[in-house]
């Protein structure tokens, strides 16, 4: 999923301040914590509540999108709703706000929230992992299903560095270095010999941003 | 409430054994479904401690002697209510609900229309196992012709035993009006509880309300759809709560049924403001943290405070708080249960994480003094309105404007 974290109000308040009506669009799809329905309730209430007293009108209302980051499913569900509205809020990652400026350039969207990686939720202790950068080019096979370019601060791909200790990480003693993790789990599996094997250095070749793929149904 | 009420009311306790009246039976110390009463062994002597009694009155009712005297719902303000609402109303037919049933069910309302009840006074208890047969004797020697009875589905019971006690014992005072030559239909009992419904067209799949739940209710079901099991669903309304996308919701405690109470109670505000300067406040309210007199539900405590009563503090809804907030009232007080009493699982906790979240959230607008939970129980009497009292004396201090950073550019 798309771990997010709320940006502060203040910022929020910050550029909103010029406009007064706003469309507050909540994301459904991946974004984690979910920002559906009742966050972009949440955030419309509290827009016009802090503007009142301080003599700022804002009018919100607030919606949401099953997938922002589908320019189709935006295209649909909003285009009833973006009436005389002269700005939108929306709480999808970072892919979602690009995506409504493209479906709505006439219409100035900030982020609601910043995008921060992609990772999995641990509920009981409610932390976010990041566990993925979406490289281009997995290694998973050959590292026993633990990324080092993600998890291993300095992305190492024959590691262990030296800087391990009580199998954790130089560069934050609090967290588990990845590839004492691997190591483990190699060995648990009988894959030693791939954890011995030379991996050669990633090939950027196949990853520079912008990257895109055309997809067809007929592939 | 005057002040003068209020103090002089402050330590009384809601349940006292008469020693004079009680004949050391310990029918009571049986029945207590929290063993709060004991009996001294060589005494015989029945004492009652105050701080394992949750109030739920079953004792009450059982009492052979009518020794324990409770300061909520006792036979004479029933009948009193009975007596007032018939003359009001002109019905003559009575419906005795459990908090855990009403408001009630549109089932439950086909039910009861089905049993030819169809206007009736409408009486609300906190369990029906404290209503004494005493009470429906005397009802319908009042001139009431039909008694309804709905309790809790009796594993679901909020008072553990209450539904199964009280059901028993309707069903022998049914025997009993038989002998006496009443109709069959007189006395019905009927079981009902309030459940969480999922809108599965609303649903996001996000799994929030599964892992939620205390009751393991809900599961994720394919195609991510989450799925209540009404067999363990107990109404808490927990998930109603934490749900992101609003797809659950608890009949008789809707989000917009709610949102429509909030509304109606803040355009009353200016009104109140333009007769005293004190601050208008709205307190959400666990219907198991406090009894107020006969039924107040979803009413005025006075004239500045309004409450509105929910199942459980787990169904309090940030969205409804801010509600509350932006129209117009100057504070939220939520009413929990103390730590270890929640009726259901933990509720009370939930609550308290989802206030001081929210606390935070409203601390960026300067607004987190206007929001506090506090836990209460029935047991003494004007423990809620000490609260209140406190709460609203931080609201008047605080400036009527709070200063927000972001518009001074």
């Amino acid at each position: 999923m798309i771990v997010t974290k709320e940006k502060p109000l203040e910022e929020i308040l910050g550029f909103l301040s010029p406009y007064k009506k706003i469309l507050v669009v909540g994301c459904d799809g991946c974004t984690t914590p979910p920002r559906g329905l009742r966050e972009a309730k949440t955030y419309a209430t509290l827009i016009e509540m802090s503007g009142k007293p301080n003599n700022k009108n804002f009018e919100c209302k607030a919606t949401t999108v099953g997938k922002q980051c589908d320019n189709h499913d935006c295209a649909t569900t909003l285009t009833p709703q973006i009436e005389n509205v002269d700005a939108i809020l929306t709480f999808a990652c970072g892919v979602g706000v690009q995506t409504l400026v493209e479906v709505f350039p006439e219409i100035p969207i900030f982020p609601g929230q910043n995008t921060i990686f992609l990772g999995s939720q641990d509920r009981d202790n409610a932390t976010m992992y990041e566990k993925c950068i979406s490289c281009g080019d997995c290694i998973l096979d050959e590292t026993g299903g633990i990324c080092p370019r993600t998890r291993c601060p300095k992305g190492l791909l024959n590691g262990p560095c030296a800087g391990h200790m009580n199998g954790k990480c130089e560069v934050d003693r609090e967290k588990d270095c990845a590839w004492v993790l691997i190591y483990k789990r190699m060995k648990d599996t009988g894959q030693l010999d791939k954890f011995r094997a030379f991996r050669k250095p990633r090939n950027y070749q196949i990853s520079t941003s912008p990257q895109q793929i055309v997809w067809s149904s007929s592939e | 409430m005057t002040e003068h009420l209020m103090e002089q009311i402050e330590t009384e306790i809601g349940v006292k054994i008469n020693d004079r009246y009680c004949s050391k039976c310990i029918i009571c110390s049986s029945i207590c479904p929290y063993e709060a009463i004991s009996s001294d062994e060589k005494t015989g002597e029945v004492n009652l401690d105050i701080e394992k009694c949750q109030v739920c009155g079953i004792c009450f009712s059982a009492c052979p002697v009518s020794a324990i005297e409770t300061a909520y719902y006792n036979v004479d303000s029933l009948i009193n209510y009975v007596e007032k609402s018939m003359h009001k109303t002109g019905f003559n037919k009575l419906v005795l609900t459990c908090r855990g049933t009403s408001p009630l069910q549109s089932e439950t309302m086909d039910e009861l229309k089905k049993r030819g009840v169809n206007d009736f006074i409408s009486l609300r208890l906190p369990c029906v196992g404290r209503a004494p047969p005493e009470f429906l004797l005397k009802a319908l020697a009042s001139g009431i012709n039909k008694i309804a009875v709905i309790p809790c589905e009796e594993d679901y019971c909020r008072f553990e035993k209450g539904s199964m006690i009280g059901t028993r014992r309707f069903l022998l005072t049914q025997a009993l009006l038989s002998q006496l030559g009443f109709s069959s239909d007189t006395l019905t009992v009927i079981r009902s509880l309030n459940k969480a419904q999922i809108n599965v067209y609303q649903c996001i799949g996000c799994g929030d309300c599964a892992y939620a739940c205390p009751y393991d209710a809900i599961k994720l079901a394919a195609p991510g759809v989450a799925q209540i099991n009404p067999d363990n669903c107990s109404g808490c309304g927990l998930c109603v709560a934490v749900c992101p996308s609003l797809a659950i919701e608890l009949e008789g405690f809707e989000h917009e049924s709610i949102s429509q109470s909030i509304s109606n109670y803040s355009s009353l505000i200016p009104e109140i403001k333009s007769k005293s300067k004190k601050p208008v406040i709205l307190v959400f309210c666990c219907q198991w943290s406090e009894f107020p007199a006969l039924d107040k539900n979803q009413s005025f405590l006075n004239e500045n405070v309004m409450l509105l009563e929910l199942p459980c503090s787990a169904r309090v809804d940030s969205l409804h708080i801010l509600e509350a907030l932006h129209s117009g009232f100057d504070g939220v007080l939520v009413a929990a249960c103390e730590k270890s009493e929640c009726k259901l699982e933990k509720g009370n906790e939930k609550a308290e994480e989802r206030i001081s979240s929210l606390k935070k959230l409203l601390a960026q607008v300067n607004l987190e003094n206007r929001l506090e939970i506090c836990f209460t129980s029935p047991r003494y009497i004007g423990e809620l309105d000490k609260n209140i009292k406190s709460f609203m004396e931080r609201i008047s201090s605080l400036p009527e404007k709070p200063y927000i950073g972001a518009f001074e550019k």
